[in-house]
């Protein structure tokens, strides 16, 4: 008996020591000239060359006195968040973080980010950078990121819907009026295989993001100035929200859109299944639905447009995309930031945008539309809309008000509110949140 | 007798591992969860906590959209007893079937039935999220072929989402089921089953005399873990649905996430869990009281 | 009057049936997900969806062996953490089942409900202090740390199972053993366990299943030393898009190895050593 005992009590010693050596282990300290920089990014940016392996070299070459080490950490867009700010909870932030735009207002707010206003403005390409974008990095007037790359949104067409619904190809619809003609009577034509238009009632930001596409045409806004108070709910939000419940109504658009993804609508215009909707990359989405697409096919079977806006209003749609930021708890800010120059550098952005169909933020690649002609022959459409581009709010509460309007817009659109009540109920909560 | 009056210190050693092991790792993070519900933070701004008292908990009763008693604690209760029958029925029909000593290829069949567990649980959120899909998916591309015309639209259907989150969390939870039911058939003694046989039982009648009888621990058991492991999860749906659409499969675990993640409320989120907590240990005093009723008989 | 054997072979034939479409049925999800595996990612996501792979290829799986699409080396955390989990959450439910069972302690009916107690807990609400802890031990990132948490996430349960079954076995049985001559540990090691051996079984498998799908914890709780349940996360895109193709060919690696490991085990385990120590 005595040995029984003896044996679980030496298990229990032994397991507790296994835990304290492996601590002990990683307690080991390097040497004086190591410089490790953790990075946590998309997985995806993993995929090319850039931005991340030029700029390792550039790096290494400007500090020959040190021996940096890389290490690097993938995630999916949600969890790029969830782990920043466990990491940083926990003490154990990175040196250069990836950061969806939306994200910076709380991160921001968190003191999780460092304030890197003269760092970036003693940057030599920082003059470079469009000026609605050197704006939207700032939280309360001071820098915190520069960024990787930006996205816009536009309207992708199939001409061959168009051709077989007996409308232009060559001429899509400009405004309201317009995409409610044609929506119409492509979806007569054609329905059930093929509706005119296609835009996602889920619960994603993409559904925000479409509904804010139209109340900025109106010129509304979602908050107000000092972001206190929900303005989506004022006349033009429930105009814009009719007019996208209305496509619903008349048929334009079937009812099956308030669940999936919004990345399978966008597939359907290159699955002809949609005669229209509202996406980022289109060429790259149409060569991975279509293979062995050229160019010269894409350009004669689809279109690429500006997003219809209000009649007598104006052209808008919503830019996204991400900033390198240094957090806070890096141990390397000046190191990390000198990284974030050389990956987010011109000459990095245009092989990472071009590599992945992203645009840029520079105002010297805009002016390169040429060079993007392989990643996407209507690339030239694509920058003009940087003209008509609106931010959403990067405040911290932005997720709460998203998920606020994302349910209205999908209470509209399936008839159990209407859009004015719909607006109303959603501006009522997110007045509470921005008033806590 | 002499086994069971052994020195009080062997009892504890027996169950010092599992007692260390919970302390650290269940305990002393639940009490700061606890701690955590009654203070105002955020998942950004941990360093800077506000005592507030029950406000998290009062914001979760409170809230209109989704209200908790009319809309979260109903989809949690239908979803926990829907995907509780489901899995624990066929598991009990599966296991028994598969048990009979005259089914040839049991392993085979065994094995088939483990697999929706081999496969991690938002692959299977996934997955199901595609064959749903109602102008994409498999199902209604099935349906479609076979003639059916106005093919439901399933996830966004405010009155389907529930039933098919349900159908797709049994397919995913049966294999629990199945493996307690086996182990407990085959902890049965063959012999009762010869004895029954001489005296000239049918087999309803061994089933219900029998089987069911000697189950009983087990399909308890089977029932209370099966209640808690669906309250606590919430990837299946989350990755799904994201509780939508409207709220209509919101259940309390996936709102925990959503607050506390999504929304960076962790105080709130805290609350939430703190609420999930006490219905398991009305669950579990169930469990005890049915538990002693069936020792005492 | 239809004859015994006849109606023994009606039921037999139906339970068959039965089973067969259990079957079709439990595979059928899988099917759509691995299927993707040989098809081209063009007709993963393509309409119509198809059964069956137009033009079978293999080049997927050299894809995903292209080092920057997808971390092998994730196949290798997720099997060693499980396997670890698996042993220790046994180990200690085996002990802590055998205890509660036979011996007698005061404070005895309280542990069990406090053990109990921690199998309800939702281990979301655990992730925030559990990040702290780890990282205060420098668990964080380590095959130990994940055990260790898997092992408490599933042993609760497991002495229940086991302390079950031991319930199921009279002293009488093992104080006749120990007159026999048999020392105490060897009564349990061979009489007693035999007879939990379907309640251990089941354990294992739990234990086993539980650290092996488990993504929540993996995530927040490791960086370079991802369990395969992470690494597939990166197949999903920003706006929910999938990469199918990829995506089912990784599960499908990760599935096939474990479903042949467990046909093979439990022959061993379910079949092999049920019953029988009752009798003798």
């Amino acid at each position: 008996m005595k040995k029984f005992v003896t044996a679980i009590v030496l298990l229990s010693v032994l397991c507790c020591t296994m835990v304290f050596a492996q601590g002990q282990k990683e307690a080991e300290t390097t040497g004086p000239k190591d410089v490790t920089l953790k990075v946590y990014a998309r997985a995806y940016t993993y995929q090319q060359d850039d931005p991340w392996k030029n700029a390792e070299k550039k790096l290494q070459d400007a500090h020959p006195e040190l021996n940096i080490t890389f290490e690097y950490e993938g995630f999916g867009w949600a969890d790029l968040r969830t782990k920043f700010l466990t990491a940083a909870a926990g003490g154990e932030a990175p040196d250069v973080v990836m950061t969806d735009i939306i994200w910076v207002g709380e991160y921001a707010e968190g003191g999780l980010i460092a304030d890197v206003t003269e760092k970036a403005e003693s940057w030599n390409e920082w003059a470079d950078v469009a000026p609605l974008y050197k704006e939207a990095t700032k939280v309360d007037g001071r820098i915190y990121g520069t960024w990787l790359n930006t996205d816009v949104r536009v309207m992708a067409y199939n001409k061959k819907l168009f051709k077989a619904a007996g409308l232009d190809p060559e001429t899509p619809p400009k405004t309201w009026s317009e995409l409610r003609a044609a929506a119409k009577q492509i979806s007569d034509t054609l329905a059930p295989a093929s509706y005119g238009l296609g835009f996602p009632a889920t619960l994603e930001d993409e559904t925000a993001q479409t509904f804010y596409a139209y109340l900025f045409s109106l010129g509304g806004k979602i908050l107000s100035d000092d972001n206190n108070q929900a303005l989506f709910n004022s006349e033009e939000g429930v105009r814009a929200l009719s007019e996208l419940v209305d496509m619903v109504q008349i048929g334009a658009t079937p009812a099956s859109i308030v669940a999936g993804s919004s990345s399978d609508i966008n597939n359907g215009v290159f699955q002809d299944k949609f005669a229209m909707s509202y996406m980022t990359k289109a060429f790259g989405l149409a060569k991975d639905l279509i293979p062995g697409l050229t160019a010269e096919q894409y350009l004669e079977e689809f279109g690429v447009a500006t997003i219809p806006y209000a009649d007598g209003g104006s052209a808008s749609t919503m830019s996204g995309g991400y900033l390198l930021c240094v957090p806070t708890g890096s141990k390397n800010q000046d190191l990390a930031w000198e990284f974030i120059e050389y990956a987010a550098g011109a000459e990095s952005q245009f092989g990472y945008t071009a590599a992945r169909g992203y645009v840029p933020t520079f105002t010297s690649l805009m002016e390169r539309a040429s060079d993007y002609y392989e990643i996407d022959p209507y690339f030239s459409v694509i920058l003009e809309q940087l003209n008509n581009a609106h931010f959403r709010p990067s405040i911290p509460q932005y997720t709460e008000i998203a998920a606020e309007v994302q349910n209205a817009v999908q209470a509209a659109v399936m008839g159990v509110k209407t859009p004015k009540q719909a607006l109303d109920d959603a501006a009522k909560v997110v007045n509470q949140i921005l008033n806590e | 007798m002499k086994i069971k009056t052994k020195n009080m210190i062997q009892g504890y050693i027996f169950i010092l591992p599992i007692v260390v092991l919970l302390l650290a790792l269940s305990f002393y993070p639940l009490l700061r969860t606890i701690y955590l519900s009654f203070q105002n933070v955020k998942l950004s701004t941990m360093n800077n906590m506000k005592f507030s008292g029950l406000k998290n908990y009062k914001v979760l009763f409170t809230r209109e959209e989704p209200n908790f008693f009319k809309t979260i604690l109903p989809n949690t209760i239908y979803y926990v007893v829907g995907s509780v029958v489901g899995q624990i029925s066929i598991g009990f029909l599966l296991a028994f079937l598969v048990n009979k000593k005259s089914i040839k290829l049991r392993g085979i069949f065994r094995s088939i039935t483990i697999l929706p567990w081999v496969v991690s649980g938002i692959i299977i959120s996934i997955s199901w999220r595609f064959m749903y899909e109602p102008r994409l998916g498999i199902l209604n591309f099935l349906l479609g072929k076979l003639g059916v015309e106005n093919l439901p639209t399933w996830l966004n259907d405010p009155k389907l989402v529930l039933p098919c989150l349900i159908v797709a969390n049994i397919w995913h939870g049966m294999p629990f089921s199945f493996i307690i039911q086996t182990s407990g058939l085959q902890s049965i003694d063959e012999d009762i089953y010869e004895a029954a046989v001489i005296d000239g039982a049918s087999g309803w009648q061994q089933l219900r005399y029998i089987t069911l009888p000697l189950l009983k621990q087990f399909l308890v058991m089977n029932l209370v873990m099966t209640s808690m492991n669906t309250i606590n999860s919430f990837d299946l749906i989350y990755a799904t649905t994201k509780g939508g659409p409207l709220y209509m499969s919101e259940v309390m675990a996936v709102h925990m996430y959503r607050r506390a993640f999504d929304f960076g409320k962790l105080g709130e989120g805290a609350a939430v869990a703190v609420v999930i907590l006490i219905l398991n240990l009305f669950l579990t005093i169930t469990y005890l009281k049915l538990n002693r009723e069936k020792v005492s008989k | 009057m239809i004859s015994t054997k006849t109606s023994k072979k009606i039921s037999k034939i139906a339970i068959y049936i039965v089973l067969v479409v259990f079957a079709i049925l439990t595979l059928t999800p899988l099917y759509w997900l691995l299927s993707s595996t040989f098809k081209t990612s063009t007709e993963a996501i393509g309409y119509p969806p198809t059964l069956f792979p137009k033009n079978p290829t293999l080049q997927n799986f050299a894809r995903l062996f292209d080092a920057r699409n997808f971390n092998f080396k994730s196949f290798y955390h997720s099997l060693i953490v499980s396997f670890g989990a698996m042993a220790l959450s046994c180990i200690v439910a085996t002990l802590a089942g055998y205890g509660l069972s036979r011996l007698k302690f005061p404070g005895k009916k309280l542990i069990m409900v406090g053990i109990m107690f921690f199998q309800m807990v939702p281990v979301l609400a655990l992730i925030i202090p559990l990040y702290q802890i780890f990282s205060t031990y420098r668990l964080y990132n380590t095959h130990i740390g994940l055990i260790l948490i898997y092992a408490t996430l599933s042993a609760p349960m497991n002495t229940w199972i086991l302390k079950g079954y031991f319930d199921t076995i009279p002293d009488a049985i093992e104080e006749a053993a120990m007159i026999d001559g048999l020392s105490q540990p060897q009564a349990f090691f061979r009489i007693a366990l035999p007879i939990a051996a379907p309640g251990l079984s089941a354990s294992a498998i739990f234990a086993f299943f539980k650290a092996w799908n488990e993504y929540i914890v993996a995530m927040t709780l490791t960086s370079s030393m991802r369990p395969y349940t992470v690494e597939l996360y990166r197949f999903i895109g920003e706006q929910g898009e999938v990469d199918w193709s990829l995506l089912g060919t990784a599960a499908f690696i990760a599935i096939v190895p474990i479903f042949l490991l467990f046909s093979f085990a439990q022959k061993y385990f379910i079949i092999g050593l049920s019953g029988g120590a009752v009798k003798s």
